[in-house]
C-alpha cells in the first residue's frame, strides 16, 4: 500500500483539509499541505487509519518562506514503515508578530518538546499544548529575551540585562569562508 | 523549559513533608548544563522537572549566516562527542539536495569514522555510568580504551574531537598509512577488553543491583514519546535507521541489531540500556572488522566539486544513527550563499521529555544512574 | 595505679609518682600524634597507590620517595586553604564535636598487652560506644552544613549507624562467649599467635561472626563501597560537601580513624590480636626491655590493621558503591539473621563440641 493512497481517505474523513500534494525533495517522498486550522483532524484521522497508522512524529521543523511560516510534520508508522510528510503554512500578522496556531500534542506527545522549541524560535503560540507557560514563557532561550531569532526578520540585539553585545560593524560582508573581518 | 507532571497528583497539603531540591546547572550528577528540580518525600521523587537551555549556543541560526562550505566545523559541535555524525548528517542533506553521488571508498571512509566514533560515545557511556554508581575502577579502565580509539581518529583526521573531516561528496584525506592496521589492533584489543569488562563488572552483583529496574522505558512508553536508538532498543523496539533507512553503503555490511533482553529482571531498565550499549560495542567491532577488510579502491573525494560549489533551490530530509538514537536534519536550500534553513532531529529531545515519568518513584541515588543511563547529550538537545 | 590501669605497671617508662591524669593525658597524646596521625598518613598513602594499580594510573609520585610524603602536603595544602581564622562557640562546639569523638575513643584503644589505658570488663563495648559517638558525630556535621547534601548525607550515616550497630554487638559477643570476657587482656590471651589459634578460625560460627562483625561495622562508620552519606555522584560528597581547609582535614583523619578503629578491633577479636609466638616474646623478656617487647607487639598489631583495611580497600575498588537503602537492607536482614545465627552456634558449639 503506497501513501498516496492515504490521501483520498484523508479527503474523506476532513473534507476540504487537504490543499495539495507535491512531491518532497529528490526522494519521492510525498508532502501533503493541509489546512492550518484542521491540522488536528488530520492528526487524528491519520494516527487512527488502520493501515497507516502514523504514530509516530519524527520531527517537527519550521521554517520561513516568503513571510509566511511553513510546518512540517514528519511522520512515520512504526509498525508498517509509512512516512509521510505534512505540511501546513500559517502567515503572521507582521514579520515580527507571534502567531498561533494549534497543537497536535493530543495525537502526538512527543511534539511537546518541538512544539516549544518552535514557539521559542519562531514565535508560534501553540494552543492546546499543556504545558504551563508554554505560550508565553521561554524554552531554550533566557527568560526575557526579546524577538524570535530564527525568523528572517531578527534583528540581533545588541544588549541583553545591560550587557552590551556589538557585532563587527563596516564589513558586514562576510568572505567567501564566513569571514568577517 | 518546563516539563511538570504529577506535582498536582500529590495532596497540596502534605507539601510540608516533601523536600525542594534544585539539582543543577552543573552538578556530577548530569550529563551536561541542565536543571532537575526535585520534590522528594525522604529520598524518594515525588516530581521532577527538568529545564534545559543552558547551553544554547544558536546553532541553526548560525549555519544560516554562513556560506555553505563553512558549516561543517559547527556541525562538529551539534554534539561534540559524537563529532562526526553531525557532520555526515548535514553532507547526506546537502548532497541529496544537489544529487552527488559519493564515491565509495568515501563512503566506506565515513562508516569507518562513524563506527569509531561510536565506539569512543558507548565507551564514554559506560564511564558515566561507572561514575554514576561510584566504580571509579571501571571508569578508569573504560577511559583509558576510550583513549586508543580517539588515537585512531586522531591518526586519521588528525583530532580527536572535532574532527572537521568530512565534505559534500566525500572526505578530506584518504586513509593514512598504517591506519587499517592499527584499527584492526584495536579492535581486537576491544574485543579482549570487553570480556574484561563483563567480568570485572557487568557480572557485578552489586553493580546489578544498582542498575536493575530501576528507571523502565517499556516499549510502549518509548512509542509514546518516539524514543529512538540504543535507549528503545533495549525497551525492545528493533529500529535502527541503518537498517530502515540505509546510508553510506550499510546496506553492504552484514550485522544484526541487538535488543534488550531484560536480564536484569524488566525490559528497558538502566542495566538493559547498559549491556545493549556493550553489545553494540561488539557489533561496532564486527562493523569496523567488515567495512575495513572491505574498503573499495577509487578517489575518496568527487573531483568535480572543488571550483564553485553551489547548492540547487530544493529541501532533503535525511537520517542517520548517531550512537543517541535517531539524527535527522531537514536542509533547506533556496540556491542562495548560505543555507536557507537547517533543522536537526535530536534524540536527545524525546528522552528530556521522558525523564520526569522515570525519576518518580526512584530514590535520590538512582538519579544519577538513571541519567547516565539515557545518555543524554544536552548539546544537541539546546542546540 | 587505678586498678583499670594496672596493665601499665609492667611497662617501666613513667617516673615513680607521676600523676594519673598525666600519665593518661602523655598516653592519649603519643597514641595519637605517633600513632594515628602517621598511620592515617601512611595508610592513605598506600591506599591511593594501590588503589592507583589497581585502576591503571599512576597514582601520586612528587612529593618525596615515590610521592610517600603527599598526605602531608595535601594536609599543609589544605590547612593554607583557610580563607580566615573562624572563632566563636560554634567553632569551639565543631572542634569539640571531633575532639570527643577521636580522644574519646584513643583513651580505650587496645595497642599491645601493655599498652591498654582502660583494660576492664567493658572495653571492648566502650569501643563499640565510641564508634558509635564517631558516627552521631559524622550525623552532626552533615546537618548543621544548612544544606541539602550534607542533611542527605547525616540521614545516610545515620540510618546505617542504626543499622550496623547490632550486628556488630552480636558479632562482638560470640568473641567475648569464647574468651570468657571482653577484658582486652582476656580477649588476646584466649588466641595464639598461630592463625589456627585466632578466634576466627578457631569454629565456623566464629568466621560467620568475623564476617558479620567486619561488614556490620563498615555500614556503622560508612566506609567505602558502603558510604552512602558520602556519595559523590547524587549528592555530591554529602557530609563532606561544604567542608574545606581545617575543617575538610579534620573530617578525614576521622574517618580514616574510623576505618582504623574498626580494622583494629577486629584484629584483637578475631585475629589474634598482638601474640607473639611464646619463644619470641621470652627472648624478647630476657634480653631486652619491657618497651622493646611492646614496640614489636604493636608493630605486629598494625601490620595485621594494615592488612585488613587494604583487603576491604581491594573490595571497594572492585565494587561500584551500594545504594544506602540497600546497605541497611543488607544490615537488617542478612547480617543481623547471621550474627544471630553465629551467636546461637557459638553457644552450642562451646557447650556440645568443646566439652
Amino acid at each position: 500500500m503506497d501513501t498516496s493512497d492515504l490521501i483520498p481517505r484523508l479527503e474523506e474523513a476532513v473534507p476540504g483539509a487537504v490543499l495539495e500534494v507535491r512531491p518532497f525533495g529528490r526522494g519521492g517522498e510525498i508532502s501533503v499541505w493541509v489546512e492550518a486550522k484542521s491540522i488536528q483532524k488530520v492528526a487524528q484521522a491519520i494516527r487512527k487509519d488502520v493501515d497507516f497508522s502514523f504514530d509516530w512524529l519524527e520531527n517537527l521543523s519550521v521554517m520561513e518562506v516568503d513571510k509566511a511560516l511553513v510546518l512540517t510534520y514528519f511522520l512515520r508508522s512504526q509498525e508498517k514503515g509509512h512516512t509521510l510528510y505534512l505540511r501546513v503554512s500559517i502567515v503572521p500578522d507582521s514579520p515580527e508578530a507571534p502567531v498561533e496556531m494549534l497543537s497536535v500534542v493530543k495525537t502526538w506527545p512527543m511534539a511537546k518538546l518541538p512544539e516549544l522549541e518552535a514557539s521559542d524560535l519562531f514565535g508560534i503560540r501553540f494552543v492546546g499544548n499543556p504545558v504551563p507557560g508554554s505560550s508565553s514563557g521561554r524554552f531554550i532561550l533566557p527568560r526575557g529575551w526579546v524577538g524570535y531569532p530564527l525568523r528572517k526578520s531578527y534583528v540581533f540585539p545588541t544588549e541583553f540585562l545591560n550587557i552590551p553585545h556589538t557585532r563587527p560593524t563596516g564589513h558586514t560582508e562576510p568572505d567567501d569562508y564566513g569571514v568577517v573581518t | 523549559m518546563i516539563i511538570d507532571r504529577r506535582t498536582g497528583s500529590r495532596p497540596e497539603h502534605l507539601r510540608t513533608d516533601l523536600t525542594s531540591w534544585v539539582v543543577g546547572p552543573y552538578h556530577g550528577a548530569l550529563p551536561g548544563p541542565m536543571r532537575v528540580h526535585l520534590k522528594l518525600d525522604g529520598e524518594v521523587v515525588v516530581a521532577g522537572v527538568v529545564e534545559t537551555g543552558f547551553l544554547h549556543r544558536g546553532l541553526e541560526k548560525a549555519l544560516e549566516l554562513h556560506p555553505w562550505r563553512s558549516t561543517i566545523p559547527y556541525m562538529d559541535h551539534l554534539d561534540p562527542e559524537s563529532a562526526v555524525f553531525g557532520e555526515l548528517v548535514l553532507c547526506l542533506a546537502v548532497e541529496e539536495i544537489v544529487g552527488i553521488v559519493v564515491p565509495p571508498r568515501a563512503q566506506r571512509i565515513r562508516v569507518i569514522l562513524a563506527e569509531l566514533t561510536r565506539l569512543s560515545c558507548h565507551l564514554g557511556f559506560i564511564a558515566r555510568v561507572a561514575r554514576a554508581v561510584g566504580s571509579d575502577t571501571m571508569l578508569h579502565y573504560v577511559l583509558r580504551d576510550r583513549e586508543k580509539v580517539l588515537d585512531l581518529l586522531e591518526l586519521q583526521t588528525g583530532s580527536r574531537a572535532s574532527l572537521n573531516f568530512l565534505r559534500f561528496g566525500g572526505v578530506v584525506a584518504d586513509v593514512t598509512e598504517g591506519f587499517m592496521e592499527r584499527v584492526h589492533e584495536t579492535v581486537d584489543m576491544l574485543r579482549v577488553r570487553l570480556k574484561e569488562y563483563n567480568d570485572l563488572f557487568t557480572f557485578n552483583r552489586a553493580f546489578v543491583k544498582r542498575t536493575a529496574n530501576v528507571g523502565i522505558i517499556s516499549s510502549e512508553f518509548a512509542k509514546h514519546l518516539g524514543i529512538s536508538g540504543p535507549n528503545a532498543r533495549a525497551a525492545g523496539l528493533p529500529y535502527d535507521v541503518r537498517k530502515s533507512y540505509p546510508y553510506c553503503g550499510y546496506d553492504q555490511l552484514d550485522f544484526h541489531i541487538p535488543l534488550g533482553k531484560g536480564e536484569g529482571g524488566t525490559q528497558g531498565d538502566a542495566l538493559d540500556r547498559f549491556l545493549l550499549r556493550l553489545r553494540e560495542i561488539a557489533l561496532g567491532i564486527d562493523l569496523l572488522k567488515q567495512a575495513v577488510e572491505s574498503l573499495p579502491r577509487g578517489p575518496f573525494w568527487k573531483e568535480s566539486l572543488m571550483d564553485n560549489f553551489e547548492v540547487p533551490a530544493g529541501e532533503a530530509y535525511v537520517r542517520v544513527e548517531s550512537p543517541r538514537g535517531m539524527l535527522g536534519c531537514h536542509l533547506v536550500s533556496d540556491g542562495g550563499k548560505n543555507p536557507s534553513r537547517v533543522q536537526f532531529r535530536v534524540p536527545t529531545l524525546p528522552l528530556l521529555q521522558a525523564v520526569p515519568d522515570l525519576l518518580v518513584g526512584g530514590r535520590l541515588e538512582d538519579l544519577p544512574v538513571i541519567l547516565a543511563s539515557l545518555d543524554l547529550g544536552i548539546a544537541e538537545a539546546d542546540r | 595505679m587505678k586498678p583499670w590501669m594496672s596493665a601499665w605497671d609492667g611497662l617501666d617508662v613513667f617516673p615513680a609518682g607521676t600523676p594519673e591524669w598525666a600519665v593518661a593525658a602523655s598516653i592519649v597524646g603519643f597514641v595519637y600524634f605517633f600513632v594515628i596521625m602517621p598511620g592515617a598518613g601512611f595508610m592513605a598513602f598506600l591506599d591511593r597507590k594501590i588503589s592507583a594499580d589497581l585502576q591503571a594510573r599512576i597514582g601520586p609520585n612528587r612529593v618525596g620517595l615515590a610521592g610517600l610524603f603527599q598526605p602531608l602536603a595535601d594536609l599543609l595544602k589544605l590547612l593554607q586553604k583557610e580563607k580566615r581564622i573562624v572563632s566563636g562557640w560554634r567553632e569551639a562546639f565543631w572542634l569539640g564535636l571531633h575532639t570527643m569523638a577521636l580522644y574519646s575513643t584513643v583513651a580505650v584503644l587496645p595497642l599491645g598487652s601493655m599498652f591498654l589505658l582502660v583494660d576492664t570488663d567493658m572495653s571492648a563495648f566502650m569501643l563499640f560506644w565510641a564508634a558509635l559517638i564517631l558516627a552521631l558525630g559524622t550525623m552532626l556535621m552533615g546537618l548543621n552544613q544548612g544544606s541539602i547534601p550534607g542533611w542527605f548525607g547525616g540521614i545516610r550515616v545515620a540510618s546505617q549507624a542504626l543499622a550496623g550497630a547490632f550486628p556488630a554487638m552480636i558479632g562482638m559477643i560470640c568473641v567475648g562467649l569464647r574468651a570468657g570476657s571482653f577484658r582486652w587482656s582476656a580477649v588476646a590471651a584466649a588466641q595464639g599467635s598461630s592463625p589456627l589459634h585466632w578466634t576466627v578460625f578457631s569454629d565456623p560460627f566464629q568466621f560467620i561472626a568475623f564476617f558479620v562483625f567486619l561488614a556490620s561495622g563498615m555500614v556503622l562508620l560508612g566506609i567505602s563501597p558502603l558510604d552512602g552519606g558520602l556519595s559523590v555522584p547524587d549528592i555530591h560528597g554529602g557530609v563532606s560537601s561544604h567542608l574545606y581547609g581545617r575543617r575538610l582535614s579534620l573530617f578525614r583523619l576521622g574517618r580514616f580513624y574510623g576505618f582504623f578503629l574498626w580494622s583494629e578491633i577486629a584484629v584483637v577479636l578475631f585475629m589474634g590480636a598482638w601474640n607473639l609466638p611464646l619463644f619470641v616474646t621470652d627472648a624478647i623478656r630476657n634480653y631486652s626491655t619491657p618497651v622493646a617487647l611492646e614496640a614489636v607487639e604493636l608493630l605486629v598489631l598494625l601490620v595485621k590493621t594494615g592488612l585488613v583495611m587494604l583487603g576491604v580497600t581491594w573490595v571497594a575498588r572492585a565494587n561500584p558503591r551500594i545504594r544506602a537503602d540497600q546497605i541497611t537492607d543488607m544490615a537488617w536482614k542478612v547480617l543481623s539473621p547471621l550474627s544471630l545465627m553465629a551467636l546461637i552456634g557459638t553457644t552450642v558449639w562451646m557447650i556440645w563440641v568443646n566439652h
